[in-house]
């Protein structure tokens, strides 16, 4: 369980990732972090696939920290790749996107995603949003048994 | 299309113009024959009525001369066979001056006897000149004749008929006496060419009933014959005595005109030449008329059916033009409900046919002309919907690409805060905070940004607000901005609206939010919200006590990124107020201000009524 991946982050813009990283440090939660920059790594890390295969397939992340705009593999479509399998189906997954869409927000809650957050454009509340999001999906909510 | 009171019952005073072609026609023609009818009925039947009256007048003439020399006739008979016993010898004997003894008495009085074989012969009188009845042979037991009797039942003495025509030899007038009627044949006696004295021979008229009808069928049915004296004394049907009739011509050769309770006749009267008779036969109208009304019996069963026939002939003729003009109507009510496809078929040659063909034409044109239009109205939706589509794509990127490099700006600058804040001198720290803050200005200018343009393709859902509820929560959440309470906020009753909740909560938090910006350097700021009625709708207002502005920049202050402030005054985006007057444009409504500089500002809003 040491070596259990407690949140994937899944963002394309290296700037985000920084600053997301940075804001979970703070709160002591990015020990557990892994980073990928698409959608299709993403659901390769996930399904211990291609690249990740070597990975124990058992160990899903606590939680799924998912942007929207990303190259190959949007963060629409992983999640409805996640939402539609049943092994998958629990994974608490958060999308994190710049996007205020109501076409985005509707069809992420029809695919059954756990919340969506917009990030808010200055740091100060990004840092604050994520840091609140870390410590509601790593320590206060229950996720289910693996 | 609407329904152009087709259904709708309507009371309009009557014109032909009301009527459809289909009435209208057999009308017409309907009028047209029963004039023509009545005008040449009326005249023809004047006319015959005025020939048969002709007609019936000399048939009237004719029998009435007839019946006249047919009792003159008779009356000379009796006259000369009365003149021929006043001429026996016995007769002359006794009545001659010198000879009036009894044995020639006797032999008078056998003549006399011998007269009265005539059943019709009631009496024979022998008279002097002076009137006294010398002899007399005839029926006692009637007892009609003897003057001395004194009988009711005596008739005038008929001498006065021979006064003054000494040797008069002629038939006299009628007399009523007991039940019967009488007439006197009076001839004169003379003796050596002087007259001595009269022979009287009364004779009753007495005519059957029988022989009256024949006498009848002889005139003719409805004509009656009457004869009376010419003195009028007396007038009988040949039965009995009659009342005089109404009315005698004067001039011989006329006829006159009365009314008998049996119905109208017209008369004619000839005196009886050697008599004191006059003939009058009556003729009853109606039979002259007979054939006149015939005629116009004829003529009005003619004339219905003519009319009929004429009405129902103008009916055909009206409905094979008005059948035509039927499909024509009907195709013209479906062009102009949209329905662009019907064309009236038609093989006629007239103009009917020409008209139905120009209307196929010009319906093909319209159908041309409405698909042209469709199909430019289906490309400009097409380029609308691209150019949507477009927009929503330039949106989506600026809320999406444009704010990570700036979060990413906000966030290094952060990160240099917060990790080297210790080395920066103050200068380091006022250009790093300026980074921070226009980062800050920039992200909301995008957020206002794509709320003003996601607006435009937002569909306004009315219904009814309460707007002294949203006032409320606006109010309410607009106060914990402001971390000092200070604000004096007053709102009056507001009547409630037709409109998008929505949309009027983002009016009232712009308009009372600007009025806490402006007046919160006021130390007494005072906020009034309100509302009046100016008949179109509701106008509502938001008063406040703050900075104001001044009006000659007034029409700059709704449009967007426009600023009568700058940033450093009253921080802001410029798209509040553009914002509002875009709801307030797509609910139809209005927006307006009042201001002077330093006095507050008042801005008014009004929305329809429905």
């Amino acid at each position: 369980m040491l070596n259990q991946v407690e949140v994937l982050l899944v963002e394309d813009n290296v700037h985000d990732a920084e600053m997301t990283i940075r804001a979970l440090k703070k709160v002591n939660l990015a020990n557990h972090l892994v980073h990928v920059r698409d959608g299709a790594e993403a659901l390769d890390f996930i399904f211990a696939r291609g690249q990740f295969s070597g990975r124990d397939r058992d160990g899903f992340p606590k939680v799924i920290l998912l942007d929207i705009k990303m190259p190959k593999v949007d963060g629409i479509e992983v999640l409805r790749q996640l939402k539609s399998r049943e092994d998958s189906r629990a994974i608490p997954v958060v999308i994190m996107t710049s996007s205020k869409e109501e076409q985005d927000i509707i069809s992420s809650y029809q695919l059954g995603v756990n919340s969506y957050v917009v990030k808010p454009v200055d740091f100060e509340g990004f840092a604050r949003a994520v840091s609140q999001l870390g410590l509601y999906w790593l320590l206060t909510n229950q996720p289910p048994m693996q | 299309m609407p329904e152009r009171a087709s259904n709708i019952v309507e009371s309009r005073p009557f014109s032909l113009r009301n009527l459809s072609i289909r009435q209208q026609l057999p009308l017409l023609i309907c009028l047209l024959l029963l004039i023509l009818i009545l005008l040449f009925g009326t005249v023809s039947y004047l006319g015959i009525r005025r020939a048969t009256m002709a007609t019936g007048e000399t048939r009237l003439r004719n029998l009435t001369e007839q019946l006249s020399s047919l009792f003159r006739q008779s009356a000379r008979i009796m006259a000369s066979g009365t003149q021929t016993v006043a001429n026996k010898n016995e007769i002359v004997h006794f009545l001659a001056p010198d000879a009036r003894d009894p044995p020639q008495a006797g032999k008078a009085l056998e003549v006399l006897n011998h007269l009265m074989a005539d059943s019709q012969t009631v009496a024979v009188d022998l008279r002097d000149l002076q009137g006294n009845v010398l002899l007399h042979a005839g029926r006692e037991e009637k007892g009609l004749f003897l003057r001395e009797s004194g009988s009711r039942h005596a008739i005038p003495d008929a001498f006065s008929e021979v006064l003054g025509k000494p040797d008069s030899n002629f038939v006299g007038k009628f007399y009523f006496a007991g039940d019967s009627i009488y007439y006197p044949a009076i001839a004169t006696v003379s003796h050596d060419g002087k007259p001595v004295g009269y022979l009287y021979r009364w004779r009753c008229v007495r005519t059957t009933s029988k022989s009256v009808a024949q006498l009848s069928a002889l005139l003719g049915s409805k004509a009656s014959l009457l004869i009376g004296n010419t003195d009028g004394s007396l007038w009988t049907d040949m039965l009995k005595p009659v009342p005089a009739p109404p009315q005698l011509s004067k001039n011989p050769n006329t006829t006159v005109r009365y009314t008998r309770p049996e119905g109208k006749v017209i008369a004619d009267a000839m005196t009886v030449p050697g008599t004191k008779w006059i003939v009058l036969v009556e003729l009853s109208s109606d039979l002259i008329l007979e054939a006149a009304n015939r005629f116009l019996f004829w003529m009005i069963i003619i004339g219905v059916a003519l009319i009929v026939t004429g009405s129902f002939i103008a009916w055909l003729i009206s409905r094979s033009f008005t059948r035509p003009l039927d499909r024509l109507l009907h195709a013209a009510t479906a062009i102009s409900a949209g329905d662009y496809s019907p064309t009236v078929a038609t093989d006629r040659r007239d103009e009917i046919g020409r008209l139905a063909r120009s209307f196929n034409s010009m319906a093909a044109e319209v159908r041309a002309a409405h698909d042209e239009l469709e199909n430019k109205v289906s490309l400009r939706t097409r380029e609308l919907e691209i150019a949507n589509k477009e927009l929503e794509a330039f949106s989506y990127s600026v809320s999406h690409d444009l704010r990570a490099p700036l979060r990413a700006v906000s966030g290094y600058a952060m990160m240099l805060k917060e990790d080297y804040e210790a080395t920066f001198d103050d200068e380091a720290k006022r250009i790093t905070g300026n980074i921070i803050s226009n980062v800050k200005m920039m992200g909301r200018l995008i957020d206002d940004l794509i709320a003003f343009s996601r607006l435009g393709k937002r569909e306004v859902r009315r219904r009814t607000t309460d707007m002294q509820a949203l006032i409320e929560t606006c109010v309410a959440e607009l106060r914990q901005l402001w971390p000092e309470d200070k604000f004096l906020v007053s709102v009056d009753p507001l009547p409630a609206c037709n409109g998008d909740e929505d949309l009027l909560k983002q009016v009232w938090l712009n308009l009372v939010g600007n009025a806490m910006k402006y007046s919160a350097r006021n130390p007494e700021p005072r906020i009034t919200i309100g509302a009046t009625e100016n008949g179109k709708g509701p106008v509502y207002f938001v008063r406040d006590n703050g900075a104001g502005f001044d009006m000659k920049y007034a029409d700059k202050l709704f449009k967007v990124f426009q600023r009568l402030h700058s940033q450093e005054e009253y921080e802001g985006t410029g798209v509040g107020l553009a914002l509002v007057k875009r709801i307030l444009d797509k609910h139809g409504g209005e927006i307006w201000a009042e201001s002077r500089p330093g006095e507050g500002a008042v801005f008014y809003f009004r929305l329809p009524c429905k």
